[in-house]
C-alpha cells in the first residue's frame, strides 16, 4: 500500500521534493554536540542552583508552625517549576499532534522543536519523583491537602472514590507511560524519516496523531485536576483542563519562538525559516495567548457571576488578598499587552522583536502558575520569601529546558527528508 | 522628459484618454509585464485577472494594505464605547443593583464589549474596505472595451492610466507590447 502510494503521486512532487533537499545545507542543520553549549550549561546551572535553594529554603523555617509553612513552601514551589516544564512538553505534544492533523505544510521545521521537548518526558518524570515520594511517604498533604487525614472531611468523602492516594499515583504512571509511548513514538518516527527518507512515517504519523489528541485532552485534563486542581480539594472547576492546556501551549510556542527566533537570527536555518514562517509562528502565540483570555476569563466569570461559595473560594482566597496584585498583571500582562502587541505584523515577523514578546510571555506563565498554586500556602504571607517561589519555577524549568537544548544537539535541527520540505521552501504570507 | 501631472491625453477623434490596456495570455506573462511595468516607476496602473495571481501585490510594488490598522484602531475604540458605555449606565445613567454586585463592577460588561469590539471590527473591515477600493464605483472606462470583458473569463488586462506621471502614447505602448502584451490600445474617459 506504502509503494502503490508513492508510485502514484505527481513526478512534479517528486521533483520539487528532491529541489528542496538540494536546498538543505546539513553541514549547519546538524549542530552537534556542541550546539549553543552556553545556554544549555547556563540552563543547568540555573535549573540545578533552583532546585537547590528551594531544598535550602525548606530548612530555614526554624520550629514548628514556620518549618512546616517553609516546607509547604518549598515543595508548592518547586511543583509550580515541575508544572511549568510539564507545561512545555505536553504543549508541544499537543501542538505537533495538531500540526500533523492538520497536515500542516509550513511548520515542518518547526515541528523538530516541539517533538525534541515531547520526547523528553523521562526528564518530566524525574522531576516529578521527589514530589510524589515526599507527599506519599513523608509530607502527606503539603501540597495535595486531602492526603492528610486531618483535612478528609465530608466533602472529601464524597470525593475519596477518584481522589485518594492510590488512584493518584496509579493515575499519575498512565499519564507519563501514555505521554511517554506518544512522545517518543512520534520523535522517533521523525528521525527515522531523517534516515530513510521514507515518506510513508509521515503518514503513519499523522495517524497516530488523530488519536493520539484525543487521549491526550483526556489525560491532560485529569493531571490538571489531580496535579493542581486538587491543591484544593474542596474546589471543582469542569473549566480547569482547558485553562491548564491553555497555559501550558502558550508557554511552550513562547519557548518555541525564543528558540526558533534565535535559530533564525543565527542564520542556521536559511530559507527554512524565514520571517515567514515566524509570522505563523507569532499568529499561533497571539491565537493561543487569546485562547489563554478566554478560558480564563469564562473560568472566573461563571464562578463571579453565580457567587457559589465552594465556587467562589478559590476566587476569595486569591483576589480578595495580596494576590490581587498577581490577578491584575495577568489581566494585563497575560492578554491586553500581548493581545495588542502581537496585532502588529511587523512585530511578528522581526526575530528581536518577537523573542521579546515570548520572552514576557514565558514570564507570565510563570506568574500564572504562582497566581493557581502559590496561595494555598497559608502559613508564609504573600509576598514574602519571593526567591523560594522564582528559584521553585526557574529550577526544573530551567532544568527541562537544559535538556531540550542538549537534545537539539543530537539530531538534525529539523526533520531535513520531510515530505513537507518544499511547501516550507514556498511559504508566504500573502496577508 | 518627466510631464507635469496635469497632461491631458486625446485622441485622434478628441477625447479624452483614461489610459492604455494590453491583453495578456496566460498568469505568467501577466506577471512579468507587472514587474517590467513596476521597474519602470509606473505608479497609476491594474491588473485585472479572473482570479487572484498568488504574489502579484509584490511583482506590482504594491504596499501592504493600511485596511488592518483602519479595523484595528476602530475595533479597540468600539470595544472602549461598548465598556464605557456600560460603565456609564450601570453607575450614572441608570444605576441598578444586580445580585449585590457593586455597580461598576467590570466583569460584567466583558461579553457585551467583546461584542461591540467585533461589531465595530466587521463593520470597519466591510466599510473601510469598499471605501479603499472606492467602491461602490457605477462607472469605469474600461468597461466600454469589448475585448476587457473577457477579463472575468479568460484573459489578463494590464491597464496604465493616462495620470501617470510616466505616460507617454509612445514608450507606454512599447512597453505593453515588449512585455509580452498584445492587443494594445487606448481606453478613452
Amino acid at each position: 500500500m506504502g509503494n502503490a502510494h508513492s508510485h502514484s503521486a505527481p513526478a512534479h512532487h517528486e521533483e520539487a521534493h528532491i529541489a528542496a533537499r538540494r536546498e538543505l545545507d546539513l553541514a549547519r542543520l546538524n549542530p552537534g554536540p556542541g550546539f549553543a553549549s552556553m545556554a544549555r550549561n547556563g540552563l543547568f546551572f540555573v535549573g540545578l542552583i533552583g532546585i537547590l535553594v528551594v531544598a535550602f529554603s525548606a530548612f530555614t523555617g526554624g520550629e514548628g508552625a514556620g518549618r512546616v509553612a517553609a516546607q509547604q513552601h518549598a515543595l508548592v514551589s518547586y511543583h509550580m517549576g515541575f508544572l511549568y516544564a510539564l507545561g512545555l512538553a505536553l504543549g508541544a505534544l499537543g501542538l505537533q499532534m495538531i500540526l500533523q492533523q492538520f497536515n500542516a505544510g509550513w511548520s515542518a521545521t518547526v515541528r523538530r522543536t516541539a517533538e525534541t521537548f515531547s520526547s523528553l518526558f523521562w526528564v518530566v518524570v524525574i522531576l516529578f519523583l521527589p514530589i510524589a515520594y515526599l507527599e506519599l511517604t513523608t509530607t502527606h498533604g503539603l501540597v495535595f491537602p486531602w492526603m492528610d487525614p486531618a483535612h478528609q472531611d465530608q466533602v472529601y468523602h464524597e470525593k475519596a472514590g477518584f481522589l485518594n492516594e492510590k488512584a493518584w499515583a496509579i493515575r499519575a504512571a498512565i499519564y507519563f507511560i501514555i505521554w511517554m509511548v506518544l512522545g517518543t513514538r512520534l520523535y522517533r518516527l521523525s528521525r527515522r524519516q531523517d534516515e530513510t527518507g521514507d515518506r510513508w512515517l509521515t503518514a503513519k504519523a499523522r495517524f497516530i496523531s488523530s488519536f493520539g489528541l484525543l487521549i491526550f485532552a483526556l489525560t491532560t485534563a485529569f493531571a490538571s485536576f489531580d496535579w493542581l486542581m486538587s491543591m484544593d480539594h474542596h474546589w471543582f472547576s469542569t473549566m480547569f483542563g482547558v485553562y491548564f492546556f491553555a497555559g501550558a501551549t502558550v508557554s511552550c510556542l513562547a519557548v518555541i519562538c525564543l528558540i526558533l527566533c534565535s535559530l533564525r537570527a543565527s542564520g542556521r536555518l536559511g530559507r527554512l525559516f524565514t520571517e515567514e514562517h515566524q509570522h505563523d509562528l507569532g499568529k499561533l502565540l497571539f491565537a493561543f495567548t487569546v485562547f489563554w483570555a478566554y478560558v480564563t476569563f469564562c473560568q472566573y466569570f461563571l464562578i463571579w457571576y453565580s457567587n457559589v461559595p465552594e465556587e467562589a473560594a478559590f476566587y476569595n482566597l486569591r483576589n480578595d488578598s495580596s494576590y490581587k496584585s498577581l490577578f491584575q498583571l495577568l489581566c494585563i500582562g497575560h492578554f491586553l499587552v500581548p493581545f495588542v502587541i502581537l496585532l502588529v505584523r511587523p512585530i511578528k515577523r522581526s526575530a528581536t522583536g518577537l523573542w521579546i514578546v515570548a520572552l514576557w510571555m514565558v514570564v507570565m506563565h510563570g506568574i500564572d502558575l504562582v497566581y493557581i498554586a502559590r496561595p494555598i500556602v497559608s502559613g508564609v504571607a504573600p509576598g514574602n520569601n519571593v526567591w523560594v517561589d522564582i528559584a521553585g519555577v526557574l529550577g526544573p524549568t530551567c532544568l527541562f529546558l537544559g535538556f531540550v537544548v542538549w537534545k537539539m544537539g543530537r539530531a538534525p535541527l529539523v526533520p531535513i527528508k520531510d515530505p513537507r520540505l518544499s511547501e516550507v521552501l514556498a511559504h508566504k504570507n500573502y496577508v | 522628459m518627466a510631464k507635469a501631472h496635469n497632461t491631458i491625453y486625446k485622441t485622434s477623434a478628441g477625447e479624452v484618454v483614461y489610459g492604455m490596456m494590453a491583453e495578456f495570455a496566460t498568469p505568467a506573462d501577466t506577471f512579468h509585464a507587472a514587474e517590467k511595468i513596476r521597474d519602470s516607476g509606473y505608479k497609476k496602473w491594474d491588473v485585472y485577472s479572473p482570479f487572484m495571481i498568488h504574489g502579484i501585490d509584490e511583482a506590482m510594488g504594491l504596499k501592504n494594505s493600511r485596511l488592518p490598522l483602519a479595523v484595528g484602531l476602530i475595533g479597540l475604540t468600539g470595544a472602549a464605547v461598548g465598556f464605557g458605555f456600560q460603565y456609564w449606565v450601570a453607575t450614572r445613567g441608570f444605576g441598578t443593583v444586580v445580585q449585590g454586585k457593586p455597580l461598576g463592577a467590570w466583569q460584567a460588561f466583558i461579553p457585551v464589549t467583546f461584542e461591540i469590539g467585533v461589531l465595530f471590527t466587521a463593520f470597519t473591515a466591510l466599510l473601510a474596505m469598499l471605501a479603499f477600493n472606492l467602491l461602490p464605483m457605477w462607472y469605469h472606462p474600461l468597461m466600454k472595451k469589448e475585448r476587457f470583458l473577457r477579463v472575468s473569463d479568460d484573459r489578463f488586462v494590464i491597464c496604465i492610466e493616462s495620470r501617470d506621471p510616466n505616460f507617454d502614447s509612445k514608450k507606454t505602448w512599447s512597453l505593453l507590447e515588449g512585455a509580452k502584451g498584445y492587443n494594445v490600445q487606448l481606453v478613452e474617459e
